[in-house]
């Protein structure tokens, strides 16, 4: 990884993928921790409606959080094994908790011919 | 829990909206129940005359033999236009000026209606007079709707 | 399969898909109004969607990345959030007109009922997505919509006046018949032009860029396609004004159904004539159909992060899946309700309109960084191409609603 990291530019609002290749989400928002003399260090990358509602107005957000939920994964730093167009992440999504609704949904397309 | 503060600016939010949206729709209300002018009254009538012009076309075409379930399936349709068109022109409210003009187009519309129906009913193609008359509405219907748009 | 056999069949796939019922519908009712006047508009409408498919393609060739995830990078989240819901309207408005065009000449073959074969229609959508790979969709419904070529037999058939035809090239005002005809053909300028540059044909193109993984090597086939095929696409354009001006303007007739264009082609064809029609009028409005819902499938799954791609199984990419399967359904939805799909498609194009500045200013951000694209990034002619058209579709897009309001919808 780059010495320096432009978080808005090159991690905020990108594309999640894990150490197989599937996506599993976008970094909705990024979570700061107090570090050594209190400057705010980075600590995860949030995903899911619960990351994202924070950044919209308030009217949208409570509309939104009444459909979707407030749901959030958070995804240690530490997670994060390279930093390209793409996060890619150091395991499954399975094993992070992330892509949950797209397995969901999957078991019961599975039982349509040709899934 | 979504913080107090944030649900009361929800609340705010969805006023404002509320207020947009009432005031809007009122105002579109009242641009409805204006009484219908020439520019109103041209569209349904124009829509009337080029359907009319239609028909003529498509009985020209089933003398020349096009296929039966087309003419039939396409006269349909029409009809289906010519319907809703009549419905739009009866509708509106004209203006006292135009009203003359509004029933003089639906009664001399009427003929349409008809000769899309025997289509329908198979009867591809009309008879002569029937083709005949159906050219003869659509110019009526053509010289009503340039009075409008003069 | 060889390159030039891969370009051959890009550029028939453009073509192909060229047309939808909203295009057809303006093009012939422009020149049923204006006759040749609003030419022009059709050539600046092309070179505005190869320029923007250009860029797209080639940004999904050399970065992989489709056009919603860099909508959401570069606008940022609110920004991406409005233009996907905006898109998305459009898009799900735009395939409901396909669809109800699919049922109104499905009905004109079959006699049978209109409602019925609208759900006759969504389960051949779904079926046919569901279980086609993407290069057979392409190819499928691209080269069947090659059929359209009768109405540029027709064109020429009818014999124009090419030194009036070729006049209509140049920008003109009408002649000076006053406010309203003036205000009607700036409002049939602007909606022209949003009909040939629909935002969805830019998503599709460079999400099918990626279903048929380009590399950077594929940058010059991707401007050979766009160029030729778009072209030769326009050229359909041109003939179906033609066809306005020379058979429906004598005839006082405002073309408003598809058989109606149909017609056209019967009255100087006869039965070959109208059945070519038919099936190329078919494939190009189911064609439009499937790209409309694949196109708003592609951009929610990009702009949440979601796995997406005909590429993949079903179950690999499960909520992609529900997506393009849930906009046909609320497409034949829309339809269903009874409203006339022409309707339903000028709505859609003047929508669509106020989208297009949004959409494709990421595109241009992107293709013309040259820390993003390397060697690949825009050239002078491309970022000046890029600019003049961002500014053009700023411009009708603040003109497309006052217009819209003031003609009554274009027909007054």
């Amino acid at each position: 990884m780059k010495p320096t990291l432009e978080l808005m530019r090159d991690v905020l609002d990108h594309d999640v993928v894990d150490v197989d290749g599937v996506r599993c989400g976008m970094v909705d928002d990024i979570e700061f921790a107090e570090g050594a003399a209190g400057a705010p260090v980075l600590a995860a990358l949030l995903v899911g409606p619960g990351a994202w509602q924070e950044r919209l107005p308030a009217l949208l957000a409570v509309v939104s959080a009444w459909l979707f939920g407030r749901a959030r994964t958070r995804v240690p730093w530490g997670e994060v094994a390279e930093l390209t167009q793409s996060v890619k992440l150091a395991r499954r999504a399975s094993e992070l908790g992330l892509g949950r609704l797209d397995r969901k949904a999957a078991t019961w397309l599975k039982r349509l011919p040709g899934a | 829990m979504i913080p107090r503060r944030r649900r009361h600016a929800a609340w705010r939010q969805a006023a404002f909206l509320g207020l947009v949206l009432l005031v809007g729709g009122v105002g579109a209300a009242l641009y409805n129940q204006r009484p219908a002018n020439e520019d109103d009254l041209a569209i349904p009538i124009g829509e009337l005359r080029s359907q009319g012009f239609e028909l003529a076309l498509l009985n020209d075409n089933a003398t020349r033999g096009r296929d039966r379930r087309f003419v039939k399936a396409h006269a349909h349709q029409l009809a289906q236009s010519i319907e809703r068109s009549r419905d739009e022109l009866a509708s509106l409210r004209a203006a006292a000026k135009f009203a003359a003009t509004r029933s003089a187009a639906l009664q001399r519309s009427e003929p349409l209606l008809d000769a899309a129906g025997q289509f329908g009913a198979g009867r591809a193609p009309l008879d002569a007079a029937t083709a005949a008359q159906i050219v003869a509405v659509a110019e009526q219907l053509k010289s009503l709707e340039g009075t409008l748009k003069r | 399969m060889g390159k030039f056999a891969e370009v051959f069949l890009g550029i028939l796939t453009a073509m192909g898909g060229f047309v939808e019922i909203g295009e057809l519908t303006f093009t012939l009712n422009a020149g049923r109004r204006f006759e040749y006047a609003l030419l022009w508009i059709v050539l600046l409408g092309t070179v505005g969607i190869m320029v923007y498919c250009e860029m797209a393609g080639r940004i999904a060739a050399v970065k992989h990345q489709a056009v919603f995830s860099l909508i959401r990078e570069r606008d940022g989240f609110s920004a991406g959030l409005l233009t996907l819901v905006a898109a998305s309207l459009v898009n799900v408005l735009t395939c409901a007109a396909e669809v109800g065009g699919v049922a109104l000449l499905w009905q004109l073959l079959s006699g049978w009922p209109y409602r019925a074969l609208l759900l006759a229609a969504l389960v051949f959508f779904v079926v046919v997505v569901w279980s086609t790979p993407f290069e057979w969709i392409e190819r499928i419904f691209g080269l069947g919509g090659l059929l359209m070529i009768v109405f540029m037999v027709l064109a020429v058939r009818l014999e124009p006046d090419w030194a009036s035809v070729a006049a209509g090239f140049a920008p003109s005002l009408p002649r000076p018949a006053g406010g309203r005809d003036t205000l009607m053909y700036t409002f049939y300028g602007v909606a022209l032009l949003s009909s040939i540059m629909l935002p969805y044909e830019t998503y599709f193109y460079a999400a099918g860029g990626i279903e048929d993984r380009w590399k950077p090597s594929d940058v010059t086939l991707n401007r050979v396609v766009v160029i030729v095929g778009f072209s030769l696409g326009a050229l359909l354009s041109v003939s179906l004004v033609l066809i306005g001006a020379e058979f429906f303007k004598p005839r006082s007739l405002d073309p408003a159904l598809p058989g109606t264009a149909a017609l056209a082609a019967a009255d100087s064809f006869g039965n070959i004539g109208l059945y070519v029609a038919l099936l190329g009028m078919f494939f190009a409005f189911a064609g439009a159909a499937i790209e409309t819902a694949l196109s708003a499938a592609y951009n929610l799954a990009q702009f949440a992060g979601w796995p997406w791609g005909l590429d993949k199984r079903p179950r690999d990419a499960s909520r992609f899946a529900l997506a393009w399967i849930a906009v046909f359904v609320l497409a034949t939805v829309v339809v269903m309700t009874g409203i006339d799909p022409i309707s339903v498609v000028e709505y859609s194009i003047v929508f669509s309109v106020v989208v297009l500045p949004l959409s494709y200013f990421p595109v241009l951000a992107v293709a013309r960084d040259r820390g993003i694209m390397g060697p690949y990034a825009n050239g002078p002619l491309a970022n000046a191409l890029g600019w003049f058209y961002l500014v053009l579709i700023t411009v009708a897009a603040l003109a497309a609603l006052p217009l819209f309001v003031a003609t009554h919808a274009g027909q007054g």
